[in-house]
Protein backbone atom coordinates (compact mmCIF):
# COMPACT_ATOMS: atom_id res chain seq x y z
CA UNK A 1 0.00 0.00 0.00
CA UNK A 2 2.67 2.44 1.14
CA UNK A 3 4.92 1.00 -1.73
CA UNK A 4 1.86 1.77 -4.06
CA UNK A 5 1.23 5.38 -3.03
CA UNK A 6 4.96 5.77 -3.30
CA UNK A 7 5.19 5.00 -6.91
CA UNK A 8 2.12 6.82 -7.68
CA UNK A 9 3.96 10.07 -6.55
CA UNK A 10 6.68 9.72 -8.00
CA UNK A 11 5.34 8.96 -11.46
CA UNK A 12 2.95 12.25 -10.86
CA UNK A 13 6.68 13.96 -10.53
CA UNK A 14 8.11 12.66 -13.25
CA UNK A 15 4.84 13.15 -15.46
CA UNK A 16 5.01 16.93 -14.32
CA UNK A 17 8.50 17.56 -14.92
CA UNK A 18 8.67 16.13 -18.39
CA UNK A 19 5.21 18.26 -19.23
CA UNK A 20 7.17 21.40 -18.04
CA UNK A 21 9.94 20.68 -19.93
CA UNK A 22 8.52 20.73 -23.21
CA UNK A 23 6.05 23.37 -24.26
CA UNK A 24 3.50 22.59 -26.85
CA UNK A 25 4.98 24.58 -29.05
CA UNK A 26 7.72 22.57 -28.72
CA UNK A 27 6.13 19.66 -28.96
CA UNK A 28 4.78 21.21 -32.60
CA UNK A 29 7.89 22.23 -33.74
CA UNK A 30 8.82 17.66 -32.95
CA UNK A 31 5.89 17.11 -35.04
CA UNK A 32 7.16 19.35 -37.89
CA UNK A 33 11.07 17.87 -37.89
CA UNK A 34 9.17 14.30 -38.20
CA UNK A 35 7.25 15.17 -41.21
CA UNK A 36 10.92 16.99 -42.89
CA UNK A 37 11.53 20.24 -42.09
CA UNK A 38 14.38 21.58 -40.78
CA UNK A 39 16.18 24.52 -39.40
CA UNK A 40 13.67 26.68 -38.28
CA UNK A 41 13.73 30.61 -38.89
CA UNK A 42 11.99 32.92 -36.68
CA UNK A 43 13.02 35.92 -39.69
CA UNK A 44 11.37 33.65 -42.09
CA UNK A 45 7.92 33.60 -40.36
CA UNK A 46 7.77 37.19 -39.52
CA UNK A 47 8.53 36.68 -43.60
CA UNK A 48 5.14 35.05 -43.87
CA UNK A 49 3.34 36.42 -41.53
CA UNK A 50 3.44 40.15 -42.98
CA UNK A 51 3.30 38.66 -46.47
CA UNK A 52 0.18 39.71 -48.63
CA UNK A 53 -1.90 37.08 -50.64
CA UNK A 54 -4.55 37.70 -53.23
CA UNK A 55 -7.68 37.08 -51.99
CA UNK A 56 -11.28 37.46 -53.35
CA UNK A 57 -12.25 40.56 -51.70
CA UNK A 58 -8.49 42.30 -52.07
CA UNK A 59 -5.08 41.33 -50.06
CA UNK A 60 -5.31 38.63 -47.44
CA UNK A 61 -2.54 38.69 -44.76
CA UNK A 62 -2.23 36.90 -41.19
CA UNK A 63 -2.40 40.77 -40.07
CA UNK A 64 -5.84 41.13 -41.26
CA UNK A 65 -7.23 40.01 -38.64
CA UNK A 66 -4.40 39.73 -35.96
CA UNK A 67 -3.55 43.09 -36.79
CA UNK A 68 -0.18 44.84 -37.37
CA UNK A 69 0.99 45.00 -34.05
CA UNK A 70 1.26 41.67 -32.21
CA UNK A 71 1.00 43.19 -28.54
CA UNK A 72 -2.27 44.40 -29.41
CA UNK A 73 -5.37 43.24 -29.57
CA UNK A 74 -6.98 42.33 -33.56
CA UNK A 75 -10.35 42.38 -35.25
CA UNK A 76 -11.56 39.56 -37.29
CA UNK A 77 -11.71 40.59 -40.81
CA UNK A 78 -15.18 39.89 -41.86
CA UNK A 79 -17.18 40.31 -38.48
CA UNK A 80 -15.39 42.91 -36.36
CA UNK A 81 -15.10 40.88 -33.28
CA UNK A 82 -11.53 41.92 -31.31
CA UNK A 83 -9.04 39.05 -31.24
CA UNK A 84 -6.94 39.23 -28.59
CA UNK A 85 -3.21 39.88 -28.43
CA UNK A 86 -1.30 37.31 -30.65
CA UNK A 87 1.88 38.02 -28.28
CA UNK A 88 2.54 35.70 -25.35
CA UNK A 89 4.76 38.16 -23.83
CA UNK A 90 0.92 40.01 -23.34
CA UNK A 91 -0.97 37.19 -23.71
CA UNK A 92 -0.06 34.29 -21.53
CA UNK A 93 -3.22 31.93 -22.82
CA UNK A 94 -1.19 32.26 -26.05
CA UNK A 95 0.22 29.09 -27.93
CA UNK A 96 -1.10 26.57 -25.01
CA UNK A 97 -2.61 24.30 -26.82
CA UNK A 98 -1.67 21.61 -29.17
CA UNK A 99 -5.21 21.25 -30.85
CA UNK A 100 -6.15 25.12 -30.84
CA UNK A 101 -2.60 25.88 -32.72
CA UNK A 102 -3.45 22.83 -35.21
CA UNK A 103 -6.96 23.93 -35.99
CA UNK A 104 -6.16 27.66 -36.36
CA UNK A 105 -3.09 27.30 -38.59
CA UNK A 106 -5.20 24.70 -40.98
CA UNK A 107 -8.41 27.24 -41.00
CA UNK A 108 -6.37 31.01 -41.21
CA UNK A 109 -3.60 29.02 -44.30
CA UNK A 110 -6.31 28.06 -45.62
CA UNK A 111 -8.09 31.53 -45.43
CA UNK A 112 -5.04 33.82 -45.87
CA UNK A 113 -2.77 31.71 -48.28
CA UNK A 114 -5.71 29.87 -50.35
CA UNK A 115 -3.63 26.41 -49.29
CA UNK A 116 -2.35 24.89 -45.88
CA UNK A 117 0.55 26.15 -44.83
CA UNK A 118 3.61 23.14 -44.74
CA UNK A 119 5.11 22.08 -41.77
CA UNK A 120 8.12 24.34 -42.51
CA UNK A 121 6.00 27.11 -42.54
CA UNK A 122 4.70 26.37 -39.47
CA UNK A 123 7.48 25.68 -37.99
CA UNK A 124 8.82 29.25 -38.82
CA UNK A 125 5.54 30.98 -38.20
CA UNK A 126 5.51 29.81 -34.48
CA UNK A 127 9.27 30.50 -34.17
CA UNK A 128 8.77 33.98 -34.66
CA UNK A 129 5.37 34.09 -33.04
CA UNK A 130 7.06 32.27 -29.39
CA UNK A 131 9.74 35.41 -29.55
CA UNK A 132 6.74 38.38 -29.26
CA UNK B 1 -38.93 14.18 -16.91
CA UNK B 2 -37.75 15.31 -19.67
CA UNK B 3 -36.45 18.68 -18.22
CA UNK B 4 -34.55 16.23 -15.58
CA UNK B 5 -32.65 14.54 -18.36
CA UNK B 6 -32.04 17.53 -19.81
CA UNK B 7 -30.33 18.83 -17.03
CA UNK B 8 -29.00 15.57 -15.50
CA UNK B 9 -27.46 14.96 -19.61
CA UNK B 10 -25.69 18.38 -19.11
CA UNK B 11 -23.77 17.72 -15.93
CA UNK B 12 -22.43 14.77 -16.98
CA UNK B 13 -21.52 16.50 -20.33
CA UNK B 14 -19.31 19.18 -18.33
CA UNK B 15 -20.09 19.75 -14.64
CA UNK B 16 -21.73 22.35 -12.96
CA UNK B 17 -21.22 25.27 -15.60
CA UNK B 18 -22.77 23.60 -18.25
CA UNK B 19 -26.34 23.26 -16.05
CA UNK B 20 -26.00 26.91 -15.84
CA UNK B 21 -27.06 27.51 -19.72
CA UNK B 22 -30.04 25.70 -18.97
CA UNK B 23 -31.28 27.80 -16.25
CA UNK B 24 -32.63 31.13 -16.78
CA UNK B 25 -30.03 33.77 -16.96
CA UNK B 26 -30.83 35.68 -13.83
CA UNK B 27 -28.77 33.21 -12.20
CA UNK B 28 -26.16 34.68 -13.37
CA UNK B 29 -24.40 35.88 -9.91
CA UNK B 30 -21.98 39.02 -11.18
CA UNK B 31 -25.23 41.02 -12.41
CA UNK B 32 -26.95 41.99 -9.20
CA UNK B 33 -28.31 44.58 -10.69
CA UNK B 34 -31.01 42.63 -12.92
CA UNK B 35 -32.59 40.93 -9.89
CA UNK B 36 -34.74 44.26 -9.76
CA UNK B 37 -35.87 43.77 -13.23
CA UNK B 38 -36.24 39.64 -13.07
CA UNK B 39 -40.39 39.28 -13.79
CA UNK B 40 -39.69 41.27 -17.19
CA UNK B 41 -36.13 39.78 -18.21
CA UNK B 42 -38.01 36.66 -18.21
CA UNK B 43 -40.32 37.31 -20.56
CA UNK B 44 -37.49 39.75 -22.46
CA UNK B 45 -34.75 37.59 -22.87
CA UNK B 46 -33.46 34.23 -24.44
CA UNK B 47 -31.15 31.92 -22.40
CA UNK B 48 -28.06 33.03 -22.40
CA UNK B 49 -25.01 31.13 -24.70
CA UNK B 50 -22.95 29.95 -21.84
CA UNK B 51 -22.28 26.50 -22.76
CA UNK B 52 -18.46 26.35 -22.51
CA UNK B 53 -17.81 24.65 -25.50
CA UNK B 54 -20.48 26.73 -27.33
CA UNK B 55 -18.12 29.77 -26.57
CA UNK B 56 -14.83 28.32 -27.14
CA UNK B 57 -15.66 26.92 -31.08
CA UNK B 58 -18.55 29.32 -31.93
CA UNK B 59 -17.65 32.14 -30.56
CA UNK B 60 -14.22 32.81 -31.82
CA UNK B 61 -15.21 34.55 -34.59
CA UNK B 62 -18.08 36.52 -33.71
CA UNK B 63 -20.80 37.07 -30.91
CA UNK B 64 -21.98 33.90 -29.22
CA UNK B 65 -25.60 33.89 -30.76
CA UNK B 66 -28.07 32.24 -28.34
CA UNK B 67 -29.38 28.93 -29.51
CA UNK B 68 -32.56 30.36 -29.15
CA UNK B 69 -32.59 32.45 -32.24
CA UNK B 70 -32.98 30.23 -34.80
CA UNK B 71 -35.13 26.71 -35.29
CA UNK B 72 -33.57 23.11 -34.52
CA UNK B 73 -33.92 22.73 -38.01
CA UNK B 74 -31.08 25.49 -38.70
CA UNK B 75 -29.26 24.39 -36.45
CA UNK B 76 -28.59 21.29 -37.53
CA UNK B 77 -28.30 22.23 -41.29
CA UNK B 78 -25.50 24.96 -40.53
CA UNK B 79 -23.90 22.39 -37.98
CA UNK B 80 -23.45 19.50 -40.79
CA UNK B 81 -21.80 22.09 -43.50
CA UNK B 82 -19.11 23.73 -41.01
CA UNK B 83 -16.22 23.32 -43.81
CA UNK B 84 -18.07 26.20 -46.13
CA UNK B 85 -19.54 28.36 -43.16
CA UNK B 86 -20.02 31.95 -44.63
CA UNK B 87 -17.14 31.80 -46.60
CA UNK B 88 -15.27 30.40 -43.98
CA UNK B 89 -13.76 26.71 -42.78
CA UNK B 90 -15.53 26.42 -39.30
CA UNK B 91 -14.98 22.62 -38.76
CA UNK B 92 -14.57 20.61 -35.95
CA UNK B 93 -13.93 17.41 -35.15
CA UNK B 94 -16.74 15.18 -35.34
CA UNK B 95 -17.20 14.72 -31.02
CA UNK B 96 -17.38 18.80 -30.84
CA UNK B 97 -19.44 18.99 -33.64
CA UNK B 98 -21.90 15.95 -32.58
CA UNK B 99 -21.65 17.77 -29.03
CA UNK B 100 -22.67 21.34 -30.14
CA UNK B 101 -25.48 20.10 -32.23
CA UNK B 102 -27.45 18.74 -29.48
CA UNK B 103 -26.71 21.52 -27.47
CA UNK B 104 -28.34 23.94 -29.77
CA UNK B 105 -30.84 21.92 -31.36
CA UNK B 106 -32.31 21.35 -27.59
CA UNK B 107 -31.79 25.17 -27.11
CA UNK B 108 -33.55 26.12 -30.29
CA UNK B 109 -36.08 28.80 -30.41
CA UNK B 110 -38.95 26.34 -31.71
CA UNK B 111 -37.92 24.06 -28.58
CA UNK B 112 -37.86 26.21 -25.89
CA UNK B 113 -39.93 29.03 -27.09
CA UNK B 114 -39.58 32.90 -26.26
CA UNK B 115 -41.11 35.89 -27.15
CA UNK B 116 -38.10 37.04 -28.98
CA UNK B 117 -38.18 33.82 -31.22
CA UNK B 118 -41.90 34.67 -31.77
CA UNK B 119 -40.92 37.80 -32.87
CA UNK B 120 -38.12 37.20 -35.25
CA UNK B 121 -39.26 34.00 -36.86
CA UNK B 122 -43.15 33.52 -35.96
CA UNK B 123 -43.89 34.19 -39.42
CA UNK B 124 -41.10 31.46 -40.89
CA UNK B 125 -42.15 28.90 -43.22
CA UNK B 126 -42.49 26.03 -42.08
CA UNK B 127 -40.57 24.64 -44.60
CA UNK B 128 -37.46 27.08 -44.88
CA UNK B 129 -34.37 26.19 -43.05
CA UNK B 130 -32.69 30.13 -43.24
CA UNK B 131 -29.15 29.72 -41.61
CA UNK B 132 -28.91 33.30 -40.96
CA UNK B 133 -30.73 35.24 -38.04
CA UNK B 134 -30.24 38.38 -39.73
CA UNK B 135 -32.78 36.97 -42.78
CA UNK B 136 -35.48 35.78 -40.64
CA UNK B 137 -39.16 37.57 -41.22
CA UNK B 138 -39.31 39.53 -38.15
CA UNK B 139 -35.88 40.00 -38.06
CA UNK B 140 -35.86 42.20 -41.71
CA UNK B 141 -39.14 43.39 -40.10
CA UNK B 142 -37.89 45.21 -36.41
CA UNK B 143 -34.93 46.38 -38.45
CA UNK B 144 -36.13 48.20 -41.79
CA UNK B 145 -36.34 52.03 -40.34
CA UNK B 146 -32.47 51.39 -39.83
CA UNK B 147 -31.34 54.25 -42.59
CA UNK B 148 -28.59 52.13 -44.47
CA UNK B 149 -25.82 54.99 -44.03
CA UNK B 150 -25.38 53.51 -40.68
CA UNK B 151 -24.14 51.05 -41.93
CA UNK B 152 -22.04 52.20 -44.49
CA UNK B 153 -18.30 53.10 -43.40
CA UNK B 154 -19.10 52.56 -40.12
CA UNK B 155 -15.55 51.65 -38.48
CA UNK B 156 -17.16 49.75 -35.76
CA UNK B 157 -20.09 48.27 -37.90
CA UNK B 158 -20.76 46.53 -41.06
CA UNK B 159 -23.36 44.19 -41.14
CA UNK B 160 -26.52 43.38 -39.21
CA UNK B 161 -24.40 40.13 -38.27
CA UNK B 162 -23.03 41.85 -35.22
CA UNK B 163 -25.78 42.06 -32.57
CA UNK B 164 -23.97 42.96 -30.48
CA UNK B 165 -22.01 46.19 -31.59
CA UNK B 166 -26.00 47.42 -31.32
CA UNK B 167 -28.37 45.56 -28.80
CA UNK B 168 -26.08 46.93 -25.47
CA UNK B 169 -26.98 43.84 -23.52
CA UNK B 170 -27.65 41.71 -26.42
CA UNK B 171 -24.69 38.49 -24.44
CA UNK B 172 -27.27 38.22 -21.77
CA UNK B 173 -29.75 37.43 -24.15
CA UNK B 174 -31.92 40.77 -23.95
CA UNK B 175 -32.22 42.57 -27.13
CA UNK B 176 -34.85 45.48 -25.95
CA UNK B 177 -35.27 48.73 -28.00
CA UNK B 178 -34.11 51.14 -25.03
CA UNK B 179 -30.96 49.44 -24.83
CA UNK B 180 -30.32 50.12 -28.29
CA UNK B 181 -27.09 52.17 -29.23
CA UNK B 182 -25.86 52.45 -32.42
CA UNK B 183 -21.91 52.93 -32.53
CA UNK B 184 -21.47 56.77 -34.24
CA UNK B 185 -25.41 56.84 -34.29
CA UNK B 186 -26.35 56.74 -30.52
CA UNK B 187 -29.52 55.53 -29.14
CA UNK B 188 -32.41 54.51 -30.60
CA UNK B 189 -35.92 55.95 -30.30
CA UNK B 190 -38.99 55.72 -32.70
C1 LIG C 1 -9.96 35.79 -41.02
C2 LIG C 1 -9.33 36.17 -39.75
C3 LIG C 1 -7.94 35.57 -39.42
C4 LIG C 1 -6.82 35.58 -40.21
C5 LIG C 1 -6.63 36.22 -41.57
C6 LIG C 1 -5.80 34.88 -39.47
N1 LIG C 1 -6.30 34.48 -38.25
FE1 LIG C 1 -5.27 33.41 -36.86
N2 LIG C 1 -6.94 33.42 -35.65
C7 LIG C 1 -8.15 33.99 -35.97
C8 LIG C 1 -9.11 33.72 -34.92
C9 LIG C 1 -10.57 34.17 -34.87
C10 LIG C 1 -8.44 32.94 -33.95
C11 LIG C 1 -9.02 32.34 -32.66
C12 LIG C 1 -9.32 33.38 -31.63
C13 LIG C 1 -8.21 33.58 -30.66
O1 LIG C 1 -7.39 32.69 -30.46
O2 LIG C 1 -8.18 34.69 -30.07
C14 LIG C 1 -7.07 32.77 -34.45
C15 LIG C 1 -6.08 32.05 -33.80
C16 LIG C 1 -4.82 31.77 -34.32
C17 LIG C 1 -3.85 30.91 -33.69
C18 LIG C 1 -4.01 30.17 -32.37
C19 LIG C 1 -3.27 30.90 -31.29
C20 LIG C 1 -3.23 30.13 -29.98
O3 LIG C 1 -3.21 30.79 -28.93
O4 LIG C 1 -3.18 28.90 -29.99
C21 LIG C 1 -2.75 30.87 -34.52
C22 LIG C 1 -1.44 30.09 -34.30
C23 LIG C 1 -3.05 31.72 -35.65
N3 LIG C 1 -4.31 32.26 -35.49
C24 LIG C 1 -2.17 31.95 -36.68
C25 LIG C 1 -2.48 32.66 -37.84
C26 LIG C 1 -1.60 32.77 -38.97
C27 LIG C 1 -0.21 32.14 -39.08
C28 LIG C 1 -2.25 33.53 -39.91
C29 LIG C 1 -1.79 33.88 -41.31
C30 LIG C 1 -1.39 32.76 -42.16
C31 LIG C 1 -3.56 33.88 -39.33
N4 LIG C 1 -3.66 33.34 -38.08
C32 LIG C 1 -4.52 34.63 -39.97
C33 LIG C 1 -8.44 34.71 -37.10
C34 LIG C 1 -7.60 34.90 -38.18
C1 LIG D 1 -13.66 30.68 -38.48
C2 LIG D 1 -14.62 31.69 -38.04
C3 LIG D 1 -15.99 31.22 -37.59
C4 LIG D 1 -16.28 30.22 -36.69
C5 LIG D 1 -15.31 29.30 -35.93
C6 LIG D 1 -17.74 30.19 -36.59
N1 LIG D 1 -18.30 31.16 -37.38
FE1 LIG D 1 -20.28 31.59 -37.56
N2 LIG D 1 -19.85 33.03 -38.95
C7 LIG D 1 -18.59 33.36 -39.39
C8 LIG D 1 -18.69 34.39 -40.40
C9 LIG D 1 -17.52 35.05 -41.14
C10 LIG D 1 -20.07 34.68 -40.55
C11 LIG D 1 -20.71 35.72 -41.47
C12 LIG D 1 -20.73 37.02 -40.74
C13 LIG D 1 -21.16 38.19 -41.55
O1 LIG D 1 -21.74 38.04 -42.61
O2 LIG D 1 -20.93 39.33 -41.07
C14 LIG D 1 -20.77 33.81 -39.61
C15 LIG D 1 -22.15 33.80 -39.42
C16 LIG D 1 -22.84 33.02 -38.52
C17 LIG D 1 -24.29 33.07 -38.28
C18 LIG D 1 -25.27 33.98 -38.99
C19 LIG D 1 -25.33 35.37 -38.39
C20 LIG D 1 -26.45 36.16 -39.01
O3 LIG D 1 -26.18 36.97 -39.91
O4 LIG D 1 -27.59 35.99 -38.59
C21 LIG D 1 -24.57 32.14 -37.32
C22 LIG D 1 -25.93 31.84 -36.73
C23 LIG D 1 -23.31 31.49 -36.96
N3 LIG D 1 -22.29 32.07 -37.69
C24 LIG D 1 -23.19 30.47 -36.04
C25 LIG D 1 -22.00 29.80 -35.77
C26 LIG D 1 -21.91 28.59 -34.95
C27 LIG D 1 -23.09 27.89 -34.31
C28 LIG D 1 -20.58 28.25 -34.89
C29 LIG D 1 -19.95 27.06 -34.17
C30 LIG D 1 -20.29 25.75 -34.66
C31 LIG D 1 -19.83 29.25 -35.67
N4 LIG D 1 -20.73 30.15 -36.19
C32 LIG D 1 -18.44 29.28 -35.80
C33 LIG D 1 -17.39 32.83 -38.94
C34 LIG D 1 -17.26 31.80 -38.02
C1 LIG E 1 -27.37 48.43 -36.60
C2 LIG E 1 -27.74 48.11 -35.24
C3 LIG E 1 -28.40 46.75 -34.97
C4 LIG E 1 -27.88 45.50 -35.17
C5 LIG E 1 -26.52 45.16 -35.75
C6 LIG E 1 -28.87 44.56 -34.71
N1 LIG E 1 -29.97 45.23 -34.24
FE1 LIG E 1 -31.67 44.39 -33.46
N2 LIG E 1 -32.52 46.24 -33.32
C7 LIG E 1 -31.89 47.43 -33.61
C8 LIG E 1 -32.85 48.52 -33.41
C9 LIG E 1 -32.58 50.00 -33.64
C10 LIG E 1 -34.08 47.93 -32.99
C11 LIG E 1 -35.40 48.63 -32.69
C12 LIG E 1 -36.11 48.78 -34.00
C13 LIG E 1 -37.46 49.45 -33.89
O1 LIG E 1 -38.29 48.96 -33.15
O2 LIG E 1 -37.64 50.43 -34.58
C14 LIG E 1 -33.82 46.48 -32.93
C15 LIG E 1 -34.78 45.55 -32.56
C16 LIG E 1 -34.51 44.21 -32.34
C17 LIG E 1 -35.43 43.26 -31.75
C18 LIG E 1 -36.84 43.58 -31.25
C19 LIG E 1 -36.70 44.11 -29.84
C20 LIG E 1 -38.02 44.48 -29.18
O3 LIG E 1 -37.95 44.87 -28.00
O4 LIG E 1 -39.04 44.42 -29.82
C21 LIG E 1 -34.80 42.05 -31.66
C22 LIG E 1 -35.35 40.75 -31.08
C23 LIG E 1 -33.47 42.23 -32.24
N3 LIG E 1 -33.34 43.56 -32.63
C24 LIG E 1 -32.52 41.24 -32.36
C25 LIG E 1 -31.29 41.39 -33.02
C26 LIG E 1 -30.35 40.31 -33.26
C27 LIG E 1 -30.57 38.87 -32.81
C28 LIG E 1 -29.30 40.84 -33.94
C29 LIG E 1 -28.08 40.12 -34.52
C30 LIG E 1 -28.33 38.96 -35.37
C31 LIG E 1 -29.56 42.27 -34.10
N4 LIG E 1 -30.79 42.56 -33.53
C32 LIG E 1 -28.72 43.17 -34.72
C33 LIG E 1 -30.59 47.60 -34.02
C34 LIG E 1 -29.73 46.57 -34.38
Amino acid sequence: MKKWALTCTTSFVLLTSSVQAETPVDTLLQSYQSAGATHFSAEAGKTLWFKSFPGKDGQRSCTTCHGENLTQAGKHATTGKTIQAMAPSVNKKRLMQVKKMNKWFKRNCKWTLGRECTAQEKGDLLSFLRTQ
Amino acid sequence: MKTFHLVSTLALLGGGLLTLSALPLYADDDEHEHHEHEGKRAKHALTMANDPSYVEECAACHFAYQPGLLPARSWQKMLGNLSDHFGENAELEVDKQQQLTTYLMENAGDVKPSGIYYELAGRLNKKATPLRISQLPGFVHEHEDIPARVLKNNPDLSSFSQCQQCHTDAKNGSYEEYKVNIPGYGRWDD
